[in-house]
C-alpha cells in the first residue's frame, strides 16, 4: 500500500518562532494546537488522536517528556498520544506516524502538534549543556552540534576546494527569505562580509553559518483524503514519506564513514520519491524545506536529495539557483537559518511551510506555481533523516 | 682501570627510559615583569616546563613510562609510581598509570610520596624486588606538578615533568651496582593534605642543615660501602632544588667537577621526585660505556645509587627523545593562564569544569581496557579494526566475531573541526577524527597545538590526558598531539 493521496493535511497554524519570553511551552502549544484546529473547523472533540514532538523536556521541567502532556496543556483528555523523540526528525516522524495511523482506517482525524521550549534556560543551558554532560563518559566528549556539522565542512572544503564565503551565501539567502517571513526569528538581511567576520562556533562554522536557539510550536490536522472535503476545500495531500536511520552517535569512529553527505537523507528521500513516484527532484520539486541548521549541512542536502550531483551542491547556491524565484526555491521560509530550531517543532513547521506556500497563503514569500513541495529534517547528525513529500490535490 | 660491562643474565639496572616534558615553557623573566620583581631578575632565567591543563602527574607518568617501554608492557610485573603531588591520596595512582600502561592485574603496584626522594626510593625498591627474583621487571615512574605560593619566587623555579625506567636484569643500560640510604626528620619544605602550596621556612636553614649536610653524607657513605673514590667515579646525578643551592652543593662536595654540568634547571626547572631520573635520561644520550654515576636523591635523607653504564648504551641512546622534546616547545603561555590552568584562581565553583558530565563507575569499569589500554576490535569475519568495542560488527554486521586489540597511538588526522562554544577548561576545543595505523578510527580532542597547525593529513600521536571531572573523579582519555618530531 502506497501512502499516496491517501492523507489530506486539513488545518495548519504556527506560532513565531523566537526567543517567546512571553510565552510558555503551554501558550505555543495552545496557540499552534488550537490554531491548526481551527483551520481545518474542527474542535478538540473531533481528533480522535494525537502525536506529539518535543525534543528536550528536561529543560521545560518536563513538559513534552509523554503524552500526558496533551493533557496538561490542551486538556485533551481520555484519548491516545503518542511522544515521539528523534533528535531533528522528530517533528516528522510524528507527522509520519500519524499519517499511517490515520491511513490505517483506525483514526479519522488526528492532530500533529511540535513544541519546543528551549529558551526558559539560558542558551548555554540546553543544547552546550547537553552536549558537556550527555554521553558516554569520555567517547566523544567535546562534540556539540556545531561541531558535529563542522566536521564535515573541514572534509567538504578538502575535497572540493570550497571556503567559508560559499557557505556564507547559504546564510545570506535564508536570511533575505527570512526578512520576508513573519514567523521568523531574525528578520534581518546579512552580507557575506558579516558571516565571515562573525565569531567562530565551530571552525570552520560561525555565528552566521548556526541556527540560533529558539522558541515555538507548529500543528497540523490531518484525515484520510476522501475525507478532506467535508470539512474544508483548503488542504493539501501526502504524496510521500521516509523515514532512515543511518550511523548513531559514534558516527565519528566508523572507519568506512566519509564524513560528507548523508545515508539517512538519501535513503529516506528514495523512500519518499518512489512513494510520490518522483523520477526527477529537481524538476518536479517547487519548493523544498530543508534541514539547515548549519550552513554546511544545506549544501550537503542539495545533494542527497538529488538537486545536485554529489561534490556540486556547492554551485547551486554559488549560482543562487535556490533563491525563491530560482530553478529550485529551497527554504523559501528562511530554514532553520532564520526562523531558528525549536527542535521539536521545526519538522512540523516545515510541513506547515510547504502546505502555505501550495495553498498560496505564502505572503511575500511565495513561491510561484507551487504544487509540489518538500520538507526534510535531519537528527542527530545524520543518524535520522526524515522526508515529507505534499502536493496539491 | 675500568673494565667493561656486558649485559648478562645476572645484572641488575636500567634498561630503558623514557621521560615527559611538557609542551608549554614559562620564561621566568616574565614572572618579573609580571610582579614588578626586578631585583630578582638575575635569577630568573631560563624557562620552567608547565603542564598543560589537560596533565597531571599521573597522565605525565603514563606518557613517560610508555616512552620507557616502548608501548610494549610485556614482562613488566611491577610499576611503582612516585610523586609528592599525586592526582589522588586514597585510590593509586600507580594502579591507574599500571592500567594505561597495560600491566596485567597479576603485576605489583605501589605509590611512594612524602618526599622528594620517593623517586630514587622507589628505583632502589625496584632494583632489590628484581635482584631478589620477586618481579622479573619492573617499571619506575617519577612525575611532580609542585605549586609554590602565588608571588612568591620559588613558584618559577618549579618545573612539571616525568621520567620514569624499566629496571630488570636482561640487556640493562646501566647496571645498579649498589645503594645507600639515610632518612631524617627534618622540616624544610613540606605540604600537608590541608595546604595547596608549599611551605618553606628558613631557605638558609633548609639549604645548609638539609640539603649541603645530607647529600655529602650520603655520598660518603656510598663511598665507604663501595671502597670506591671519587676518582673512580664519571658523574654525580643530583636533584637539583635551583641554581645557587646547586652551584653550593657541587662545591661542598669537594670534588664539583663530578657534578653534572646540566641539571636541567633552565629548560625544566626544580623537577621534584623526577629531578634525578630525568637527568639521568639526559644524560645517557652522551655517556660512555664504562662510566660510573652516582645517582642522587634527597629529601627528609637522601638516596645514592651507583650505576655503571653497559656497552648497550651504544645501540639504545638514540631512544631516549629528550633533546627532542627539550626543543619541541612553545612559550606561548601566560603567567595567568599557569594560575588558571593549575586551578589557582578562585571561582564560583570549585571544579574547573563548570558542568557535570555523565559518568557511571560501572560503565567506565566495564570498558577499563578499551578506555584507558586502549584497546579495540578486529572482526574475525570481515578484518575491520574499528573502537569503541561493539558487539555486533560495524562493517559487516556479524556478531560476536571480534578480538581485542591493542590499537597504535599514531595516526594521522582525518578531519578536525575548532569548537568555540564547549565548556572546556581551555578554549577552543579542537575535535579531531584521527586514523590509526593498523586500523581503528578515533574521535578525540587535539592538545598541545597550535590552532593553525591542524591540517587534514597532519600526523598525530595519542597522549593519555585528563578529560575533565564529573563526580569528583578524574576522567582520563587519550587526546592526540601534533607528531613533531
Amino acid at each position: 500500500m502506497s501512502i499516496k493521496d491517501k492523507i489530506a493535511v486539513i488545518g495548519i497554524a504556527q506560532t513565531k518562532f523566537g526567543e517567546n519570553f512571553d510565552m510558555s511551552y503551554e501558550d505555543m502549544a495552545v496557540e499552534a494546537a488550537f490554531g491548526a484546529m481551527e483551520d481545518a473547523g474542527v474542535g478538540p472533540d473531533d481528533i480522535q488522536a494525537v502525536w506529539l514532538s518535543t525534543f528536550d523536556p528536561s529543560i521545560t521541567g518536563g513538559m513534552g517528556r509523554a503524552g500526558s502532556t496533551i493533557v496538561d496543556v490542551l486538556s485533551l483528555r481520555d484519548r491516545p498520544v503518542s511522544r515521539v523523540t528523534n533528535y531533528c526528525s522528530s517533528g516528522t516522524d510524528a507527522f509520519r506516524n500519524a499519517c499511517f495511523a490515520v491511513a490505517s482506517g483506525e483514526y479519522d482525524v488526528v492532530l500533529v502538534l511540535g513544541c519546543e521550549k528551549m529558551r526558559d534556560v539560558g542558551s548555554r543551558e540546553s543544547l552546550v549543556k547537553g552536549a558537556a554532560e550527555g554521553g558516554h563518559p569520555v567517547w566523544g566528549k567535546g562534540m556539540t552540534a556545531p561541531g558535529m556539522f563542522a566536521m564535515r565542512a573541514t572534509r567538504y572544503f578538502h575535497k572540493y576546494g570550497i571556503g567559508r564565503e560559499t557557505l556564507a551565501k547559504v546564510a545570506v539567502k535564508n536570511h533575505y527569505h527570512g526578512s520576508l517571513n513573519p514567523y521568523a526569528h531574525f528578520r534581518k538581511e546579512i552580507t557575506v562580509d558579516k558571516v565571515l567576520k562573525a565569531p567562530l562556533i565551530a571552525y570552520p562554522l560561525g555565528l552566521f553559518d548556526c541556527t540560533p536557539t529558539t522558541d515555538g510550536a507548529a500543528a497540523a490536522v490531518i484525515t484520510r483524503a476522501e475525507n478532506a472535503k467535508s470539512f474544508t476545500d483548503e488542504y493539501v495531500l501526502v504524496k510521500g514519506l521516509g523515514l532512515s536511520v543511518g550511523v548513531g552517535d559514534r558516527v565519528f569512529f566508523d572507519p568506512n564513514d566519509p564524513v560528507l553527505n548523508f545515508q539517512s537523507t538519501k535513503e529516506a528521500a528514495k523512500q519518499a520519491y518512489e512513494m510520490a513516484e518522483i523520477k526527477d527532484p529537481r524538476k518536479e520539486i517547487d519548493l523544498a524545506e530543508v534541514h539547515d541548521c548549519f550552513t554546511i549541512t544545506e549544501i550537503l542536502n542539495y545533494e542527497d536529495l538529488g538537486f545536485a550531483e554529489e561534490g556540486e551542491g556547492w554551485k547551486l547556491i554559488e549560482e543562487g539557483k535556490t533563491y525563491k524565484d530560482g530553478e529550485i526555491p529551497v527554504n523559501p521560509s528562511g530554514g532553520l537559518k532564520s526562523l531558528g530550531h525549536p527542535i521539536g517543532a521545526t519538522g512540523v513547521r516545515m510541513i506547515v511551510e510547504v502546505a502555505n506556500h501550495l495553498l498560496g497563503r505564502a505572503g511575500d514569500r511565495q513561491v510561484k506555481d507551487a504544487k509540489i513541495g518538500l520538507a526534510h529534517n535531519l537528527g542527530g547528525p545524520g543518524s535520522v533523516a526524515t522526508v515529507v513529500i505534499l502536493g496539491q490535490p | 682501570m675500568q673494565k667493561l660491562q656486558r649485559g648478562g643474565a645476572t645484572m641488575a639496572g636500567i634498561k630503558s627510559v623514557g621521560v615527559h616534558i611538557p609542551y608549554y615553557r614559562y620564561p621566568r623573566s616574565d614572572w618579573v615583569k609580571v610582579w614588578g620583581q626586578e631585583q630578582l631578575a638575575g635569577i630568573m632565567l631560563g624557562e620552567k616546563a608547565v603542564a598543560n591543563f589537560d596533565e597531571d602527574p599521573v597522565t605525565m607518568g603514563v606518557t613517560a613510562a610508555l616512552k620507557a617501554c616502548q608501548d610494549n608492557p610485556a614482562g613488566i610485573e611491577a610499576l611503582y609510581f612516585a610523586s609528592t603531588t599525586p592526582p589522588y591520596l586514597e585510590k593509586s595512582n600507580a594502579a591507574l598509570t599500571a592500567c594505561a600502561v597495560d600491566l596485567t592485574e597479576d603485576a605489583r603496584t605501589a605509590d611512594f610520596s612524602g618526599t622528594l626522594k620517593a623517586g630514587t626510593s622507589a628505583l632502589i625498591t625496584a632494583w632489590d624486588c628484581v635482584r631478589a627474583g620477586s618481579v622479573k621487571n619492573a617499571i619506575v615512574v617519577a612525575s611532580d606538578i609542585r605549586l609554590s605560593e602565588p608571588r612568591f619566587y620559588m613558584e618559577t623555579m618549579m618545573g612539571d615533568c616525568a621520567a620514569a625506567c624499566v629496571v630488570g636484569e636482561d640487556d640493562v643500560i646501566a647496571e645498579i651496582k649498589d645503594a645507600v640510604s639515610l632518612n631524617t626528620e627534618f622540616t624544610d619544605v613540606w605540604k600537608r593534605i590541608s595546604d595547596r602550596f608549599l611551605r618553606y621556612d628558613d631557605e638558609r636553614y633548609s639549604s645548609t642543615h638539609g640539603y649541603l649536610k645530607y647529600v655529602p653524607l650520603v655520598l660518603k657513605k656510598l663511598f665507604q660501602k663501595t671502597g670506591l673514590t671519587p676518582e673512580n667515579i664519571n658523574r654525580i646525578i643530583a636533584y637539583a632544588p635551583e641554581g645557587a643551592t646547586y652551584m653550593a652543593m657541587a662545591k661542598r662536595s669537594g670534588f664539583p667537577q663530578l657534578w653534572n654540568t646540566d641539571p636541567l634547571l633552565l629548560q625544566i626547572g626544580n623537577a621534584g621526585v623526577a629531578s634525578p631520573l630525568i637527568q639521568l635520561a639526559n644524560y645517557l644520550t652522551e655517556a660512555k660505556p664504562g662510566e660510573k654515576i652516582i645517582l642522587v636523591g634527597y629529601g627528609n635523607g637522601a638516596d645514592a645509587i651507583l650505576l655503571e653504564v653497559t656497552d648497550r648504551i651504544e645501540n639504545y641512546r638514540d631512544r631516549i627523545d629528550i633533546k627532542k622534546q627539550l626543543e619541541a616547545k612553545s612559550t606561548d603561555v601566560t603567567y595567568a593562564k599557569i594560575l588558571y590552568w593549575r586551578n589557582s584562581l578562585k571561582k564560583n565553583v570549585d571544579s574547573p569544569w563548570e558542568f557535570q558530565p555523565f559518568t557511571s563507575i560501572a560503565s567506565i569499569d566495564r570498558q577499563r581496557k578499551y578506555i584507558f589500554a586502549l584497546y579495540g576490535q578486529r572482526c574475525t569475519k570481515c578484518n575491520t579494526t574499528y573502537y569503541p568495542p561493539k558487539r555486533v560488527c560495524p562493517s559487516c554486521g556479524e556478531r560476536d566475531s571480534s578480538e581485542d586489540v591493542k590499537l597504535s597511538k599514531k595516526g594521522t588526522v582525518y578531519s578536525f573541526e575548532i569548537d568555540h562554544v564547549f565548556p572546556n577548561v581551555e578554549a577552543p576545543t579542537c575535535m579531531t577524527i584521527v586514523d590509526l595505523e593498523g586500523g581503528g578510527r578515533v574521535l578525540t580532542q587535539m592538545t598541545d597545538y597550535k590552532p593553525d597547525e591542524v591540517k587534514v593529513g597532519l600526523e598525530v600521536e595519542l597522549v593519555f590526558r585528563k578529560y575533565h571531572e564529573a563526580k569528583g573523579i578524574y576522567h582520563y582519555f587519550w587526546k592526540a598531539r601534533p607528531k613533531r618530531f
